[in-house]
């Protein structure tokens, strides 16, 4: 083995403290440890020949350590076998100064052993010097993947920033909507506090409590106490319409006559209508069915109803409203509120149920509310399971329909509970029955499975980290046999890697663990109601990403 | 004669309620906070407490389970709240209380639940009868309220 001087490419004399920076055509810095100044000049020349690189070549463990440390290198190059300097230890020593760089092992006796043993230690290749045709192959290679990785890790620093970013983002939304939900149990509290004293006052001198009243004073009195009742009113909308907002509208449901309903709201409008001098007619088929409902809601709906339809309608109009099953959907019971009123034109047809849109045409501009009525019919039917839609024509009168089905489908659904903690399937069993879903429990994959098969469920509730049969590894046989059946996993979220393997089955939807029972409720009602769940994918850093919802 | 105790802040509220009790012909105490509401309470006892949930010093709820606890005999409690909070309703059973109004309460049924629990006849509505001496008794109050 022969010694050589030290030299780099661009200047014959050795000049170990030249800037790293390259010059502006420069290529890729390479750094070359051989001791052999023949197979330095042959390495020299098979890299020139294809690349534009800028070489430095160094020739013993001194000038290796002294070149890796005063400057940068894009690849090194090293004989596997210097006297007192073996191949491992020049590579750790390149991989200590520059943890990324690629280190290709160029050696004339290396064993196939010692090359994999090379791989092992972290080398990037090996290319063997009766081979040099291989070296410019080996190096574009290397020089690819390294710039390959350099760029997949600034996505991932990007990636993870912006994650960072919308955890961030999250929280905040998180704390606004907390204190907006403050806001309005203040607004609630100092709105409705004056106008209880208000409304007392009034109808205490109603009473007579305060002495005898004129008939004059008797009538005013009324029209404040009246004007009262419509604030209160409006307080009611707005307080019910951000709780429909923010999920947290729970409704409970019991069977109950519609036309006894319907009777009664009719009969409690009958005076306004008539004072209108409006018709009010009322037309129910017999031998209806009970349907579960909330009385108080679907009240609340058809009185809304009724009320735009005397508003809307001019004296000596017709208000009708019908109860009978629906034609084509035997599920559903349809309830009618028609009116003679003006009409809504067509583009507004639509929007009228949008939160805080209100139709501004003249007849309607005397009357106006605040925008959320029809907004707050629509979400109260939606809640049962219903809907509801308008027909109408210019100047004859407009057709509210209200569909509520005969059955609570978001009820009675049966819904699989995997966990293997005792405790968590427990509650949720106790959560969901309150509900009148029917719950199955397994506390296994397996048993989980044998419980689907015995009676498949229209919901499968699973933890992802258990004995036996994992999650992932359930979820992937329910998707195997029970195709789109809609999961939710409830996950601490601890197992990255369980979830990763979870992603591949995705669509589910993915419920926190802890989790308050009002998320637990309304993410299982959610899930049952429209089937469809959230699709997650992984991306390429393996983090979860909702792709459509 | 019956005595209520109003344990309510809102010193509007509570003079429309006394009103209202005092025509009904029951006698009335009223209490501006909770600690002093619980205070009267263990001095007078009361037959019966109508009281806000949301108050300065020592809300409803608190004072309703202190009185369980100190009070030798049960009496009976109504919550009044203008609070759409969840779970009031749950928390107002779970303390036994005999009722929950929500404000703007109804005065004529928050009159039949108290007859109802106190066994007493319910009130005639509209019986002035009583309204003048009624006035009387709050007229010095009502005339700084409507200074406030």
């Amino acid at each position: 083995m022969s010694a050589v001087s030290l030299a780099t490419d661009k200047s014959p004399t050795p000049h170990l403290r030249r800037s790293a920076a390259p010059s502006l055509k420069a290529g890729p810095r390479f750094l070359l440890l051989e001791d052999d100044a023949n197979d330095t000049e042959l390495i020299r020349r098979a890299l020139k020949a294809e690349l534009n690189c800028d070489l430095l070549a160094v020739y013993d463990r001194d000038t290796y350590e002294a070149a890796l440390r005063q400057s940068k290198f894009d690849l090194v190059l090293c004989d596997y076998c210097l006297p007192g300097f073996g191949g491992l230890e020049a590579l750790a020593f390149a991989r200590q100064c520059f943890p990324e760089v690629p280190v290709i092992f160029v050696s004339g006796g290396i064993g196939e052993e010692i090359a994999i043993g090379g791989l092992k230690a972290g080398a990037t290749d090996y290319v063997l010097k009766n081979h040099l045709e291989r070296l410019v192959r080996a190096v574009r290679r290397a020089l690819k993947e390294r710039s390959e990785r350099a760029r997949r890790k600034r996505a991932e620093t990007r990636m993870l920033r912006f994650q960072n970013r919308l955890v961030e983002a999250n929280k905040d939304l998180l704390r606004r909507n907390q204190e907006i939900q403050g806001f309005y149990h203040t607004l609630s509290h100092e709105l409705k506090t004056p106008l209880t004293s208000a409304l007392e006052f009034i109808s205490i001198l109603l009473d007579g409590l305060a002495g005898p009243l004129e008939a004059r004073q008797r009538e005013y009195l009324s029209i404040a106490h009246s004007s009262c009742d419509q604030l209160r009113l409006c307080i009611d909308d707005l307080l019910d319409a951000t709780r429909l907002e923010t999920g947290k509208m729970v409704l409970e449901f019991k069977p109950a006559s519609l036309a006894i309903l319907a009777q009664e709201i009719v009969r409690s409008m009958a005076r306004k209508a008539e004072s209108k001098g409006i018709q009010l007619a009322l037309e129910i088929r017999p031998n209806l069915p009970d349907v579960p409902l909330n009385q108080h809601r679907i009240t609340q709906v058809i009185t809304n109803l009724l009320n735009n339809a005397i508003k809307y309608t001019p004296p000596g109009g017709r208000v009708r409203v019908t109860l009978q099953p629906h034609g084509t959907q035997p599920d559903f019971i349809q309830l009618t509120v028609s009116d003679t009123g003006c009409g809504i034109p067509r583009p507004e047809r639509q929007r009228i149920f949008d939160r805080l849109y209100q139709v501004r045409n003249g007849d309607a501009a005397t009357e106006q509310g605040i925008g959320l009525g029809l907004y707050l019919c629509r979400e109260l039917v939606r809640l049962h399971g219903g809907s509801i839609h308008v027909d109408s024509e210019l100047g004859k009168g407009s057709i509210f329909t209200v569909l509520l089905p005969r059955t609570q489908q978001s009820q009675h659904g049966n819904v699989l509970i995997i966990d293997d903690d005792p405790d968590v399937l427990e509650m949720l069993c106790s959560l969901l029955a309150t509900e009148q879903y029917n719950v199955h429990t397994a506390c296994d994959g397996e048993e989980g499975l044998r419980e689907m098969r015995r009676q498949p469920a229209d919901i499968v509730i699973l933890d992802l980290a258990m004995p036996k049969l994992s999650g992932p590894d359930t979820l992937k046989v329910l998707r195997q046999n029970w195709g789109p059946v809609p999961v939710i996993l409830h996950t601490g979220f601890a197992d990255g890697d369980l979830m990763k393997k979870a992603l591949a089955y995705s669509p589910f939807t993915l419920l926190a663990k802890p989790s308050t029972t009002d998320q637990i409720l309304h993410t299982v009602r959610k899930v049952y109601r429209s089937g469809d769940t959230a699709i997650w994918r992984r991306n390429h850093l393996g983090i979860p990403q909702l792709v459509a919802n | 004669m019956k005595k209520i105790l109003i344990v309510e802040d809102d010193l509007k509220i509570a003079t429309a309620l006394g009103i209202r009790l005092t025509a009904a012909g029951y006698d009335v105490l009223r209490a501006p906070d909770g600690y002093r509401g619980l205070q009267l309470a263990l001095r007078e006892h009361p037959d019966l407490i109508v009281m806000d949930i949301w108050m300065p010093v020592g809300i409803g709820f608190s004072v309703a389970q202190r009185l369980k606890r100190l009070s030798k005999t049960r009496i009976p409690v109504i919550f009044i709240t203008a609070s759409k909070l969840k779970g009031l309703r749950e928390t107002v059973a779970r303390l036994g209380a005999v009722a929950f109004f929500e404000k703007p309460y109804d005065s004529k049924e928050l009159l039949a639940t108290i007859a109802r629990e106190l066994g007493t006849e319910p009130p005639l509505t509209g019986s002035s009868n009583r309204g003048n001496e009624v006035l009387g008794s709050f007229q010095a109050e009502a005339a700084e309220l409507a200074n406030l």
